[in-house]
């Protein structure tokens, strides 16, 4: 059962992704915000893919992914964000989904990206 | 020793001659009367040593001779007063009559003394007849003290009217004056009263003061024959005139030679007026020309005539001392005399060259005038023209700033709805899982999950015009791009009784642009256009070089758009249709300003609209 970080700091999100991805045979970690990911990303050493909000208060998800760098990560990252733009588009993500997101195609790029 | 007399009957003669032709000449002038008198008092005075000079006269006709002759030799020293106070024009001291007393009076008592044999009364027998022992009396030393008196009144006065520079003419007589005054004074004074003084033994050497005041009267002469009058009062205040003029004044006599100039024609020639005085003014002087009028002297006198007549200047060339050709304006003045006859010519002289100088100074500063007017003008056309810029720029700047704190706004929303979007579709998309065999259900649920995929579709329409991301980019030929979206259009409009009027410019710059993007702006203005035309119509599509851009033009012939609506008519959210978002002509603009072109709309009422878009050439 593979380990999902999801760091999203909006409380609907973060529910509908645990009740997907774990029907989905999936175990899932929730945080927040990007302090909370980070504390859980040092914690949790079999995290195997992160889904990281890009827009959220108290480091949001660009400070999360420099901080992922700082430590040398090798975890696919999936970026949710509003837009894909160029800002966006710079960022060293494995992928990026814009919201609202179809939960099916989520599935398949997670699965995608964990080789299954 | 004859001679002696004969000597004093010569100098008797010339003064007789004189005193007619000094009364002659003036009569009615006081000045010529009193040198007429001066000159009577010098005849009687010759007349007298005539006769005593002569070695056979009795003793006794001797001392009568020398009373009569008294009246001569003392007598013209109160002419000669008389003569130099009617000269310097001392009007006052010549009305008082207490002044005739005294300056006839005194000499004629010493004549009467003379008589009474207080004077001269002692003579002593010479070879060339009597010679007088000057007395050692009363009388003697009164009438020396008389004569020196006058004498020194006299030269005193000459050399003050001399010294008045600005009355050159009384200058220049009195300069004769006294260099003809001072011989008889000196010598004079020498032979008839010191030697006379010295003793019998000095009686040997004649008294001829009586023949060294020729030289005077030789200088009245003189001034009388060149300055044709003795007379200085008139002439005091004419050379008064002269002198204050600025103008150049020559003055010509009936020959027209030169007689006489004042200051400013002294400058303006170069020449002193003795240097020219009694050249003839038409002709050459010493080798340079002094009025080069390209005239003989006849035609010169009827110049002058002509000129005076008509009171008009006459514009000759004045050749100055130093050769320098001075363009001048003449105005001619003939003086008549008391029968009409001409007397002479004044001439005033202005150097046109000044004349000429300002009209020119003038005419370039007119002309300067002008230059600046024309300068000034280009300078309010100009400064129109960029207020009228900076107006049009200002517009698109505010137009500019509206969208961008539009898409600022937007975006900040974008990014707040997907939120609750992604809640909504998500919870959706979870109850999908469980929905079961409950159809009704399922068809409601994917209604939402369906609504909030449109929904996100318009949020990310909204921040494609707030933040135009460009794909792509490649060099392209606009009129192959134009031509693509043209066709995939043309059928359909047909259908509407609408044409397309091709105007593509040939051999136009490539642009650089993201193809796709381009297409949907064309595709925009011309589902605009083909909307505005309601019965048929004409969309005419132009392609061009314009101010350094490749321009596209597009324009119909629909009903036009207000200038109110014109004014808005990029705004987000604003459109005239019924069913229009007001996202399209945003989103084009965006585009085109992305891609660093521009785009405006024109229209007229009744008559069409068009839309003008402008992209940069490819660097390449």
């Amino acid at each position: 059962m593979a380990k999902i970080l999801v760091v999203d700091d909006e409380q609907g999100v973060r529910y509908v992704l645990d009740k997907f991805l774990t029907r989905n045979g999936f175990e899932v970690v929730l945080c927040e915000d990007g302090v909370e990911g980070i504390a859980e990303y040092d914690k949790n050493k079999d995290i195997e893919l992160i889904l990281l909000d890009h827009r959220m208060p108290n480091s949001d998800g660009e400070e999360v992914l420099k901080e992922l760098k700082s430590r040398g990560n090798k975890i696919p990252v999936i970026l949710l964000t509003g837009s894909i733009g160029k800002k966006t588009g710079q960022l060293e993500v494995d992928a990026m989904m814009t919201k609202p997101i179809d939960l099916q195609e989520i599935c398949a790029k997670i699965k995608e990206l964990l080789g299954e | 020793m004859e001679y002696i007399a004969c000597i004093h009957s010569f100098a008797f003669a010339v003064q007789v001659c004189c005193a007619v032709y000094v009364l002659g000449k003036k009569p009615q002038s006081r000045i010529n009367r009193s040198v007429f008198f001066v000159l009577v008092c010098f005849s009687i005075w010759n007349l007298q040593n005539m006769f005593i000079q002569s070695p056979r006269l009795p003793i006794e006709w001797a001392r009568l001779i020398m009373n009569m002759g008294s009246i001569g030799w003392i007598g013209f020293y109160s002419f000669l007063i008389w003569n130099m106070l009617l000269y310097g024009g001392r009007k006052e001291l010549l009305r008082k009559r207490m002044f005739y007393v005294v300056n006839f009076g005194v000499p004629c008592i010493l004549v009467l003394f003379q008589f009474a044999g207080f004077g001269i009364k002692d003579y002593v027998k010479t070879a060339y007849g009597w010679s007088y022992i000057w007395p050692v009396s009363v009388w003697g030393y009164l009438y020396v003290g008389y004569c020196v008196a006058v004498l020194c009144f006299v030269l005193v006065s000459l050399v003050k009217m001399w010294r008045v520079k600005e009355k050159k003419r009384q200058q220049a007589q009195m300069r004769i004056f006294f260099i003809g005054g001072i011989i008889p004074v000196v010598l004079g004074s020498f032979t008839d009263i010191v030697v006379r003084s010295m003793g019998t033994k000095f009686a040997a050497i004649p008294a001829l003061a009586d023949v060294f005041v020729l030289t005077w009267t030789f200088s009245l002469v003189y001034c009388i024959v060149r300055y044709k009058s003795l007379s200085t009062h008139f002439t005091l205040v004419a050379d008064d005139i002269i002198a204050n003029l600025t103008d150049a004044m020559i003055l010509l006599d009936k020959k027209g030679r030169i007689v006489e100039m004042n200051d400013p024609a002294e400058n303006l020639t170069g020449f002193k007026t003795r240097e020219v005085r009694g050249e003839e003014a038409g002709k050459l002087v010493s080798g340079k020309s002094f009025l080069k009028m390209g005239l003989d002297k006849e035609e010169l006198i009827d110049v002058f005539k002509e000129a005076s007549r008509q009171a008009t200047p006459v514009e000759v060339t004045l050749m100055s001392k130093e050769g320098k050709a001075l363009p001048i304006l003449l105005s001619v003045n003939v003086i008549k005399g008391e029968e009409g006859e001409s007397e002479g010519v004044v001439l005033f002289a202005k150097e046109i060259g000044e004349r000429v100088n300002a009209e020119r100074a003038l005419a370039e500063l007119n002309e300067q005038l002008q230059k600046n007017e024309k300068a000034l003008m280009n300078i309010l056309s100009d400064l129109k023209r960029s207020h009228e810029e900076l107006e049009g720029s200002k517009d698109k700047l505010v137009q500019s700033e509206k969208l961008a704190s539009l898409g600022s706004l937007v975006s900040d929303m974008a990014h707040e709805v997907n939120n609750p979007l992604m809640v909504i579709s998500g919870r959706a998309q979870l109850a999908l899982m469980d929905v079961g065999e409950d159809k009704e259900l399922e068809e409601n649920l994917k209604a939402i999950v369906d609504q909030c995929l449109r929904a996100k579709d318009i949020i990310q329409r909204l921040l494609s015009f707030s933040k135009p991301s460009r794909g792509e980019l490649k060099k392209d030929d606009i009129n192959t791009v134009v031509e693509f979206v043209v066709k995939l259009l043309e059928h359909q409009l047909s259908l509407s009784n609408i044409n397309f009027v091709k105007k593509y410019g040939a051999n136009l710059p490539l642009v650089e642009i993201d193809e796709k993007q381009v297409h949907e702006v064309f595709m925009n203005l011309i589902k605009n256009a083909s909307e505005a035309i309601k019965e048929g119509g004409t969309i005419t599509i132009k392609t061009e070089v314009e101010d350094g851009k490749v321009g596209i033009k597009i324009s119909d012939t629909g009903e036009g758009i207000s200038k109110e609506n014109l004014k808005k008519i990029f705004d987000p959210f604003f459109t005239t249709k019924e069913e229009g978002t007001g996202l399209g002509l945003s989103v084009c603009y965006g585009i085109v300003q992305s891609h660093g072109g521009d785009m405006i709309y024109e229209s007229t009422i009744g008559k069409g609209t068009t839309a003008k878009v402008w992209f940069p050439y490819s660097k390449e």
